[in-house]
């Protein structure tokens, strides 16, 4: 035994190496590859840089992982690569009276910006996600600015059904969440 | 021909060693460090001082997961007892609101998707509760529900998440002592 290993430590010490080396880089890796995964399949239908509007989560519901049947969901799958300037405008003229909370998670999974109704002005929703580069591109305009540390990411909005016979009124208004391109105005 | 055997042995062993700890930790590994009798939290979930483990971990089980500011998750996949949750047992939940806006707990499967059941009672709410005189609650977990104020879970193993959306800042103070409803299983078929 004591001669196998004399023989073969260095190959043991390289082994252990790797593996530490493929445990780090698997660590890592996840949360870009699950990520990149959610993003696609938010964006299968849609295409990026548009919002849709989930019907309400049942056991079917699978893009993702433990969704909360309470809330209405309307996710906006972002590219910034694929808008004009690097910018995209997030919007909600009206939403509905109850909970909500508009979010901004980047391709690391970080949540970078939350808002939600008590903390809105006026209960709507206004801003711009800009990528690093696209800050000169939207220095005049007016609405506040999100700056996202990757350009692709998640806008996600979740609405809160309180009060099951309000259902449809509150499925209906949360539908006026929208992002698009962002195109200065002139 | 020999070396080259022994280089390609520990390449292979290694790699599959890496994998297997990174399976063991993130995939298998619990939902956080704090605990708070049958339930776990992190107060950095979905923030960017998480570290590498925890944000692989919020990817499996809980990705778009807001910050500790706007909701705080807890996830209980034993009872009170330290059993783990069984589909073939039913569970009584009793507690009182907890310090929020707003607060759900919903059931999960292993596969941390919604449980098919017939009914498809995934989740009680703030709302939806039925509370007693002195304001406590009883829910119940069972594998197929029928009232409001149950849970169907089906046969197999499953999780319960507890939502709080806005909590307090007691909660976030100190999430291991806010009072938390207890899982106490009622018995089994």
């Amino acid at each position: 035994m004591m001669a196998w290993l004399k023989r073969n430590w260095p190959f043991m010490v390289g082994g252990l190496v790797i593996a530490v080396l493929v445990h780090v880089a698997s660590v890592l890796a996840i949360p870009r590859l699950v990520m990149w995964r959610a993003t696609g399949l938010m964006a299968r239908n849609t295409g990026f840089n548009t919002m849709s509007h989930a019907v309400r989560a049942t056991w079917q519901s699978r893009t993702i992982v433990r969704p909360s049947p309470d809330l209405l969901y309307s996710s906006c799958p972002y590219d910034l690569d694929k808008t004009p300037g690097g910018v995209l405008h997030v919007h909600a003229s009206t939403m509905p009276h109850t909970y909500w909370s508009v979010s901004v998670f980047d391709a690391d999974t970080d949540n970078i910006y939350v808002l939600n109704d008590s903390q809105a002005k006026n209960g709507s929703v206004d801003f711009l996600l800009v990528g690093s580069e696209s800050d000169a591109v939207t220095g005049r305009s007016n609405l506040p600015q999100i700056w996202s540390p990757t350009w692709r990411g998640v806008v996600l909005f979740r609405t809160l059904i309180d009060d099951e016979a309000r259902f449809a009124e509150i499925d209906a208004a949360r539908k006026h969440a929208a992002c698009e391109p962002y195109v200065p105005q002139r | 021909m020999r070396l080259f055997l022994k280089c390609l042995a520990a390449l292979i062993a290694g790699t599959a060693l890496g994998l297997f700890v990174t399976w063991l930790t993130v995939v298998r590994g619990t939902s956080g460090d704090v605990v708070n009798g049958p339930w776990r939290t992190s107060l950095l979930t979905g923030s960017a001082q998480g570290g590498d483990m925890l944000r692989a971990s919020v990817a499996l089980h809980g990705l778009l997961a807001l910050n500790r500011s706007e909701t705080i998750y807890y996830t209980a996949s034993t009872d009170s007892a330290g059993d783990a949750l069984d589909g073939r047992c039913t569970y009584r939940v009793t507690g009182r609101d907890p310090p929020a806006r707003w607060w759900s707990i919903t059931a999960y499967g292993a596969d941390d998707y919604l449980i098919a059941t017939p009914s498809e009672f995934y989740a009680v709410s703030k709302n939806s509760i039925v509370r007693r005189a002195d304001g406590s609650f009883i829910v119940t977990v069972l594998r197929d529900a029928g009232a409001v104020d149950q849970i169907a879970v089906g046969d197999g193993r499953f999780s319960l998440t507890l939502r709080l959306y806005n909590p307090a800042p007691s909660v976030a103070a100190d999430p291991a002592h806010v009072a938390l409803p207890t899982i106490e299983k009622a018995g089994c078929t």
